[in-house]
């Protein structure tokens, strides 16, 4: 069948899944999901979105830091879906490729907007001797029950720490540490290997945990520290 | 034995579950004695807890029928230009 077909079928689709209520159909793996889109099922293209939206959105949210950009991502994304499902080859899992589509199309939102690659890591890295010793003190802000309003105020504080990474940073972050992706496949969705998507991981989770820690140990009351995990 | 620097650089892995069990052990190890390295830990994973959190917005409805008005409208197009 051919891309054209394809998208005639899926057109049929949504218009049937509007003037039925959209009720959300049981999902299905990802190779029928596949073989569905590509036969034009009825059911095949409301399982893609039941599946996939909320992520796609949550990604393009977390790399753009605005919605009306994460809104055009997810209409890019699944526009490119539904065009090029003919031509997904199974290199990779359908939920990989379409990864891969989002953070291109959210990343190219970002470039030009973004900041200068060049953050001030060593600020919010610790400080070591020469022996490898953390050079002063390092307070445990994780659990406090009396500071609820310091963790509310980290949130705040996690915003604009998330927005201050360059994007390439916090694409690896949202797709490992809230997408759960496993490193090989965001590796694979960014187009890195695998030593340089976890360099960039543990770069950008240190940065986060960095300026939180700056203001937690400025604003916080820190909790006793002395038990192990 | 691992010091404290070697800790942060491994602090992914280790989370990850990604360190030779040899490494993690030392790892382990070290953090028992060490109470900067056990803050630092559970400041680390209490940062990717919130991460977490603060990126669990829903997608609102109705952006969800948007989604599906701009799809069914621009397939249609396609479909359109196939045909003239």
């Amino acid at each position: 069948m051919g891309i054209r077909q394809s998208a005639r079928r899926i057109l049929s689709r949504l218009t049937a899944s509007k003037s039925a209520g959209a009720q959300s159909p049981a999902v299905p793996a990802d190779d029928l999901l596949v073989a569905g889109l590509r036969a034009g099922d009825p059911e095949a293209v409301e399982s893609l979105l039941a599946r996939y939206e909320a992520r796609i959105y949550r990604l393009a949210l977390g790399i753009t830091r605005n919605s009306a950009d994460a809104e055009e991502v997810c209409q890019d994304v699944f526009l490119n879906v539904f065009r090029n499902i003919e031509g997904f080859e199974g290199k990779s899992s359908l939920g990989t490729w379409i990864y891969r589509i989002a953070t291109n199309a959210a990343l190219m939102k970002v470039r030009g907007k973004s900041r200068s690659l060049e953050v001030p890591w060593d600020e919010v890295l610790p400080r070591f001797s020469q022996e490898g010793s953390h050079l002063t003190p390092v307070p445990d802000w994780s659990k406090d029950p009396e500071a609820a309003l310091l963790q509310t105020e980290l949130r705040t504080v996690l915003g604009q720490a998330l927005e201050d990474l360059p994007g390439e940073y916090r694409a690896v972050v949202l797709l490992r540490d809230v997408e759960g992706l496993p490193t090989d496949e965001a590796a694979n969705a960014l187009g890195l290997t695998v030593p340089a998507l976890k360099a960039r991981l543990h770069r950008g989770r240190l940065f986060l945990r960095g300026r939180l820690g700056e203001y937690a140990e400025t604003h916080g009351r820190p909790t006793p520290k002395g038990t192990a995990e | 034995m691992i010091t404290c620097r070697e800790m942060v650089d491994l602090l992914s892995d280790y989370v990850d579950g990604d360190l030779e069990p040899m490494v993690a052990r030392q790892l382990a190890a070290h953090l028992r004695g060490c109470t900067d390295c056990t803050a630092f830990l559970r400041t680390f994973k209490g940062t990717q807890a919130l991460v977490r959190e603060a990126a669990c917005e829903e997608m609102p409805e109705e952006l969800k029928v948007r989604l599906r008005d701009f799809l069914r409208s621009n397939l249609q197009r396609g479909r359109s230009r196939s045909t003239n």
